[in-house]
């Protein structure tokens, strides 16, 4: 059992890869924003990597055990102290009972996952422990978590020490500039040869209107096809607008002029286009980006979407932890 | 002021037998999920499905024919072997762990790679409207595809995403982790760890020869009454919100009456609410269904709010493009909006017991009724919601065939004035 002092900014419990099978009702899959270094946290504690864990975003909750326990901090770097002091990231650290850990603003990146040794016991909503915030389901009653709860935690014997392997962490940088992957499609050719280049080579500004529902972004305009002018009316007047389909997890809607990337608790369907969609091997990226930095879109194909995802599973394993 | 069915079209949407197991089997087929366990840890060969169709069908069609109770002989599980064996799901396995060097493709004389992914690059400078002769298979990123059948609003096209969706289920294919039909498209969510694009999208293609050679698709569909207000006072308090705060704009009936050359809002109401809508799609929040008139006499456009609002009174009934929403919540929204309905489509509470196999009322393939009522009434019927003694108004386990759908709209009157 362990007493949320402070909640921090929203810490919500997450699990991977979140609630998959209900897009048809309407539900997105929720889960972790930056999957790879959530799953090296459950990993660290010798979790099963889908285990429940605790989501921070940018500044982080102050917690407080009851008996002992191993936790692993991963991700952006919150500080994180016990009783004042600081301790390492991206190792199972042990924490004794009546000890208080600590996790102030982050310093790079935005997203820092919290894993215990046992998981985290709550109740899963359809087949997932992952909050939805929005609609306020999954998780600890629907939200995130609040100052004065108790979570309970399971039982496991993990030994502290456990480090994650130099290169299997994520290069979670401060330079405001990240590089993100694309695959061309759904709607790609609703955009003629000159906005595909725009969007390609502009640099986009993540705006501060942005949660894991969508990631707003702020750019040059855009130049379609007659595709996207010359159209049956029930796709709406705009050139954006599209007879309403479902939409991809990742995928870049184009509404009006504003590009969204529609992301983990994100609409499951709308009328908008979806000329790119951002695989999900690159999601850690979009998970540690914050608001004002900038966005480099790259193109590659379906194939090489895939492999990324391949490399990245093949590092979140025991493997990559010594 | 209400169209109703004449006793002739209510013949289109035959009752289920229930005491016949067959017949149980296949609804349950049709609410997806609520199959029986047993059935759904089989995987069906395309013949099976053939069969269930099949099953269907003579089941629409004679209701006192003979057939086996059970689904599968030896000959099937041959069957399925041998499909197995020609279309391997496994192929994908050879991980190969060398570091991706990302690059944007570029040409060498600096040009930018043409569309090669879309089968149809005609489709690039002829803009095509309608239904595609052959659906088009696009990529969304690593784990999604999307299935279009045409670019139109068209009834047709969500029938065939529908029995797509419906047989993709029945198929069990591996890596499928589960479809999202909508208007004139699907989305089908896989694993690339078990199929690739490439496999997926012939697998797919196959079902959908199936689908060819079977025309009708039966949808089992459920009819919902739902009392609504119709210009009502809360969207037009959203209505003025939005004017004063984000952008001016005509009132939205007002809006919907003038581009659909209507009378006055009075003939709106009396055309929106004299048909029933048929739910091609949940989505965009849980449990929101996006609905399209039945009747085409009752069809209006209009475009959506741009940019949206950024809130919509719990149960408002608005509309957008030729689809009609209900919002299951206090959301932010771009539908032209005119009514309101104080009868819950959503309950995580679970209160009532139209919720016990889902916090959503509604499925795709679930028909909404909306008759127009007074303030009165919506109080009234707010009040036995908050004490439960609501009954939700509706018609369980019709069985819903296209093919005699498209007989009905043969048979209608089209000088008709609602």
């Amino acid at each position: 059992m362990l007493e949320v002092i402070n909640q921090g900014l929203e810490t919500s419990v997450q699990d991977y890869p979140g609630r998959v099978g209900y897009l048809n009702q309407g539900f997105p899959p929720s889960g972790p924003m930056d999957s790879w270094s959530f799953r090296l946290a459950n990993l660290l504690v010798n979790n099963d990597e889908s285990e429940g864990a605790l989501e921070c975003q940018y500044t982080g909750p102050t917690l407080k055990f009851e008996k002992d326990q191993v936790v692993a901090i991963c991700g952006a770097d919150m500080q994180p102290k016990v009783n004042g002091k600081s301790v390492p990231m991206w190792e199972s650290i042990l924490i004794k009972a009546d000890q208080t850990l600590e996790l102030g603003f982050s310093l790079n990146g935005a997203r820092s996952y919290i894993s215990f040794a046992g998981g985290i016991e709550s109740n899963p909503w359809l087949g997932s422990k992952s909050t939805f915030h929005k609609a306020g389901v999954g998780g600890i009653d629907g939200h995130a978590i609040k100052k004065g709860q108790k979570i309970s935690i399971g039982q496991s014997a993990t030994r502290p020490g456990r480090k994650v392997r130099e290169d299997c962490i994520p290069n979670i940088h401060n330079s405001g500039v990240w590089e993100i992957e694309v695959v061309r499609g759904p709607n790609d050719d609703w955009l003629d040869d000159n906005g595909y280049e725009i969007f390609l080579n502009a640099e986009w500004k993540l705006q501060a209107r942005s949660d894991r529902t969508g990631f707003r972004l702020d750019g040059p305009t855009l130049t379609f096809n007659e595709k996207a002018t010359n159209k049956s009316p029930e796709h709406g007047y705009e050139p954006s607008n599209i007879i309403d389909q479902g939409y991809p997890i990742g995928g870049i809607n184009l509404a009006g002029q504003t590009p969204i990337i529609l992301v983990n608790d994100g609409p499951s369907m709308g009328g908008f286009i979806v000329p790119f969609t951002v695989p999900s091997a690159s999601f850690w990226k979009l998970g540690q980006a914050k608001p004002n930095e900038k966005f480099k879109f790259i193109e590659i194909s379906v194939s090489e979407a895939q492999e990324m995802r391949s490399e990245q599973t093949a590092i979140c394993t025991q493997g990559s932890i010594i | 002021m209400v169209q109703e069915y004449k006793s002739s079209d209510l013949d289109l949407f035959d009752k289920i037998d229930t005491s016949n197991p067959k017949d149980v089997f296949l609804k349950n087929k049709s609410k997806n999920q609520l199959m029986p366990d047993n059935h759904k840890s089989f995987n069906y060969s395309k013949k099976e499905i053939l069969k269930f169709k099949n099953l269907e069908d003579s089941l629409t069609e004679t209701k006192s024919r003979k057939e086996p109770q059970d689904f599968f002989n030896q000959i099937d599980i041959d069957d399925y072997s041998s499909f197995k064996n020609m279309y391997p799901h496994n192929i994908n396995t050879n991980l190969n762990r060398k570091k991706l060097s990302v690059k944007r493709h570029v040409n060498e004389d600096g040009s930018y790679p043409s569309i090669d992914i879309h089968q149809n690059s005609k489709e690039k400078t002829e803009i095509f409207q309608g239904i595609y002769s052959e659906p088009k298979f696009l990529p969304g990123g690593d784990k999604y595809l999307l299935i279009e059948f045409g670019n139109v609003m068209n009834l047709e096209l969500n029938f065939k995403a529908q029995g797509l969706s419906k047989l993709i289920e029945v198929a069990n294919i591996k890596g499928i982790y589960e479809t999202l039909p909508c208007f004139a498209s699907m989305i089908v969510h896989y694993n690339p760890d078990d199929i690739s694009y490439q496999d997926l999208v012939k697998e797919l293609k196959l079902i959908l020869q199936d689908m060819k050679e079977n025309d009708d698709v039966v949808v089992t569909s459920r009819l919902f009454h739902f009392p609504t207000v119709y210009l009502d006072k809360w969207t037009k308090e959203a209505i003025e919100d939005y004017s004063t705060k984000i952008k001016q704009k005509q009132s939205d009936p007002e809006f919907i009456v003038e581009l659909n050359n209507l009378d006055n809002v009075d003939h709106f109401v009396r055309v929106h609410s004299g048909t029933e809508y048929w739910v091609a799609s949940l989505g965009f929040w849980p449990g929101l269904p996006f609905t399209m008139p039945l009747d085409p006499r009752c069809k209006l456009t209009a475009p959506k709010y741009n940019p949206p609002r950024t809130w919509t009174p719990k149960g408002t009934v608005g509309m957008g493009g030729s689809s009609t929403a209900i919002y299951p919540d206090r959301l932010p929204g771009g539908y032209q909006i005119f009514g309101r309905t104080p009868v819950p489509i959503w309950d995580p509470e679970k209160r009532f017991d139209v919720f016990k196999d889902s916090i959503c009322l509604f499925r795709p393939g679930d028909r909404i009724k909306f008759n127009p009522c007074s303030y009165e009434e919506f109080e009234m019927i707010e009040k036995k919601i908050e004490d439960q003694s609501y009954k939700y108004d509706l018609i369980e386990d019709q069985k819903f065939s296209i093919n005699k759908y498209k007989k009905w709209l043969k048979g209608l009157d089209y000088k008709k004035k609602f």
